[in-house]
């Protein structure tokens, strides 16, 4: 290690985040690499490192002969302010040569507030933040992950998405790299030949009209590229690679657990739920493979957890099963099952039971609205009763620690619905008093409301986001109405929920402001610590953009959107239906009861939904 | 069961390991080669080991001992390489034992013997190294000693022994024996001497090895 660097590594806070050879991580010899890829990940590495998707695409590319993926991660503030001071470039965790030796530099891009991110890891790392700067074929920013959903304000400094689940299209992509280095392409002859991979999406060739009104005229692909770039999906997950250890990090990290994955997609139709509707198709992985799976990753990790993941752990149609016999290998080892994302229709005493025999943590349940129209509004199918069922069966297995997540701005949103967040509250701490075997240990009841973001490829994606005022309105009347003893109200800031609508729905002229926003010091968005919410307004109006444009503007349905072009499986006729359905509170079954043709099927190519 | 007890090195890129994050990186490695370790029983069952005298972050050492309770009957045949297998980047098993009698106890530790480097930018400055010597060849030289308690001003030569110190074209190493346990002293305050007495020498790099640890009478600790 450079002795600057030894240096600098006593002076920051956390420095083992920064260093590397954790077990797990993959050391190559570059004498036999022709492929040097770096997996950027645009926050800490704690955040980094507990993300499920990366640990696979880390496995599956370093699987690869010739190719060597390392992990790249976004130091924190006092470690980026020491290395510009000291010159030194951001740098492949692995070999820590700096980010400027890599072929590929790939970001996965997990939430909007990250993208300034982005570019300032590029610049840290020594390359032009803009794709109209780098003219060769080293240095390829590719970006995949739930934001690509909508590329487009990321257009100017990205030069192709990967649109779908990364393990199919990855290495057709490495492939044609490949072959384009051996070769000696230039990078726009790259770039037209890899538009021809189905899922990839060039944005260089694409152009785009406006009307005069700021909506967009017309997409029109260019150089033979698709107009609509359909979404890639894993179609059997039980072949699908799944690495057989993980990186375990030598320092504390957000999920610092092992993770299997038991389905890809959701049955539940949730309308906010942007995850729900880009995931479609429902795939499942089979109860064998699972456990196979999990024995590998927890023998080879040494991990004292793991969680079984997925947007809706309580729909994997084996569960029962799966948590007995994950059980039998987990209890003499001391090693727990986490089960999140359960939901408050499916709890039963049987369930708790089981995940109790381990280690007993809290329970989380999302109710998302406060009152029965809401939730049918927003297509979330749980009724109140549910809650407090489950409520009851928690405090009477002597639970007492219980987390109610809720969202504010949701369309078509009252008064009423919020005080129907109050209202369950202190249903849920009356159900605690009646039902706690022991009313002396006291009870930890939080409600958490955060602000509603409408998201491309959903069923509100035609809706206005509250604005600023509108959330700081409703806030202030919750924290009037919400005084129930026992249970406490969290709550926060609403301006980064409205940075993240403006950017979620935004086009490619936001590119400018995203520059600007940057050039000015934006980064690590995510973190309260570093926000500054003026600073980004200020670049968009500085930009000729106005922000309400893109989050607070009821959209008419026929407008054409920036990420109409990006198919996500799910196809805008049922989005639109669903709308329609959400404006008369009607509720559309989940897929398991009855298919509501969203069109995500096609993409299994006669195979069937696994409901 | 039986309490055992590990000597291992902490270097490279593992030297910026937590105390806190060693433990857990250590029973993660134990479950990966499956040593019988035996588990606290509580509400919140975990490997029991216990690191004697953690090393601060970013320091390393070739010295540093793991306490830990095995259930089998004896240490497992070829466990040291069992874990040098499994282990992160930097960590290094030396030798496993049994402690007869609970061993000897990490309380018994007086003197600590570090490396200490001190690196430049531009070679090392022309009578750094005799400057150095003469300095902690004085009888007194006071220093500020934080702890726990407060601040107090001591003598630190009273604290360290036998330092030699030997010069080279880009760094100059010294070899010393601070008081540890108690009294303990870190070797960073050498530096910070010389930084107080010495003001006209730029220190930009320093790094600081454990070497071996000592009871009151110098036999080393195992």
């Amino acid at each position: 290690m450079h002795k600057k660097m030894e240096a600098i590594l006593s002076r920051v806070q956390k420095p083992a985040r920064y260093v590397g050879g954790e077990w797990g991580s993959v050391m190559k010899d570059k004498k036999n690499i022709d492929l040097r890829f770096a997996f950027c990940f645009p926050d800490t590495y704690e955040v980094a490192m507990s993300h499920l998707g990366s640990r696979i695409l880390y496995g599956l590319l370093n699987d690869q002969k010739g190719i060597w993926c390392e992990r790249v991660c976004a130091p924190w503030i006092d470690m980026e302010a020491e290395m510009r001071e000291a010159g030194l470039p951001l740098y492949g965790l692995e070999s820590g040569d700096p980010l400027y030796d890599f072929d590929i530099i790939a970001f996965t891009l997990q939430y909007e507030l990250s993208f300034s991110n982005i570019l300032n890891m590029l610049d840290l790392g020594g390359i032009p933040v803009l794709a109209k700067d780098r003219t060769e074929l080293k240095h390829i920013v590719a970006c995949g992950g739930p934001c690509a959903y909508n590329p487009e304000p990321l257009a100017d400094f990205v030069d192709l998405f990967m649109i779908g689940d990364g393990e199919e299209i990855m290495l057709e992509f490495t492939d044609l790299y490949r072959k384009a280095k051996r070769e000696g392409w230039s990078k726009q002859e790259f770039l037209i030949a890899a538009a021809q991979i189905e899922g990839m999406y060039v944005p260089s060739l694409y152009e785009v009209k406006y009307h005069e009104n700021g909506t967009i005229e017309s997409v029109t692909p260019t150089h033979g590229a698709p107009a609509l770039v359909q979404k890639r999906i894993v179609k059997d997950l039980d072949t699908m690679y799944y690495p057989e250890s993980f990186v375990v990090p030598s320092t504390d990290i957000v999920f610092d657990r092992a993770m299997i994955e038991l389905f890809r997609g959701c049955p539940r139709g949730c309308r906010f739920c942007q995850a729900g509707h880009t995931y479609r198709p429902l795939r499942t992985k089979s109860k064998e493979v699972l456990l196979k799976q999990a024995q590998a990753v927890l023998k080879n990790s040494g991990y004292e957890e793991i969680s079984l993941s997925s947007l809706s752990t309580s729909d994997y149609g084996e569960l029962s099963g799966l948590t007995e016999c994950m059980l039998d290998y987990c209890e003499p080892r001391h090693i727990s099952l986490s089960l999140p994302s359960l939901r408050a229709d499916s709890f039963s005493a049987e369930l708790m039971e089981r995940v109790q025999k381990t280690r007993k943590s809290g329970l989380t349940f999302a109710c998302e609205a406060g009152t029965q129209r809401l939730r049918d509004v927003i297509n979330k199918n749980i009724r109140e009763e549910d809650v407090l069922h489950a409520c009851e069966i928690a405090f009477q297995g002597g639970w007492n620690n219980v987390k109610l997540y809720f969202m504010m701005g949701l369309p078509t949103e009252t008064y009423e619905d919020l005080d129907g967040i109050s209202d369950i509250c202190k249903k849920v701490a009356y159900c605690w008093r009646e039902n706690t075997p022991n009313r002396a240990r006291g009870v930890r009841i939080t409600a958490s409301a955060s602000c509603f973001v409408p998201k491309p490829q959903t069923p509100f994606q035609w809706d206005a986001q509250d604005t600023l005022e509108q959330f700081r309105e409703k806030q202030a009347h919750l924290k009037v109405v919400m005084k129930t003893k026992n249970v406490t109200y969290n709550w926060h800031d609403a301006e980064t929920s409205v940075l993240e609508g403006v950017i979620a729905r935004g086009d490619r002229r936001q590119g400018k402001a995203i520059l600007l926003a940057w050039q000015r010091g934006c980064k690590m968005d995510g973190w309260d610590q570093c926000f500054d919410f003026d600073k980004w307004m200020q670049a968009f109006r500085d930009c000729g953009l106005d922000p309400e444009f893109y989050a607070s503007r009821q959209r008419p349905m026929d407008e054409v959107f920036p990420w109409d072009h990006i198919g996500c499986g799910t196809r805008k006729e049922h989005l639109k239906r669903e709308w329609e359905r959400s404006r008369e509170a009607a509720i559309t079954p989940d897929c398991m009861h009855q298919c509501a043709g969203c069109g995500a099927s096609a993409l299994l190519k006669g195979g069937k939904c696994h409901v | 069961m039986f309490k055992a007890r590990m000597k291992f090195a902490k270097e490279g890129r593992a030297k910026y390991i937590s105390h806190l994050d060693l433990m857990h990186a250590m029973q993660r490695s134990m479950a990966r080669c499956q040593m019988p370790l035996w588990f606290t029983e509580g509400f919140n069952q975990h490997a029991y080991v216990s690191v004697a005298l953690p090393l601060s972050t970013g320091y390393s050492g070739e010295c540093e001992f793991l306490d830990f309770n095995i259930t089998a009957e004896a240490v497992p045949e070829n466990a040291v390489e069992a874990l040098n297998d499994v282990f992160p980047e930097g960590l290094r098993a030396i030798e496993i034992y049994p402690l007869a009698d609970g061993g000897m106890k990490v309380g018994s530790i007086e003197w600590s013997q570090y490396r200490i480097t001190w690196g430049f930018e531009d070679g090392t400055p022309k009578g750094f190294a005799d400057d150095v010597r003469n300095l902690f060849r004085r009888p007194m030289v006071e220093i500020v000693k934080r702890s726990k308690r407060g601040e107090k001003t001591v003598n630190m030569r009273e604290l360290m022994r036998d330092l030699t110190v030997t010069d080279g074209p880009d760094e100059v190493t010294a070899v010393v024996t601070t008081a540890a346990g108690n009294n303990n002293m870190s070797p960073e305050y050498l530096t910070r001497a010389i930084r107080q007495y010495l003001p006209q020498y730029e220190i930009p790099f320093s790094a600081y090895h454990r070497m071996n640890v000592f009871t009151s009478d110098g036999t080393p600790f195992r």
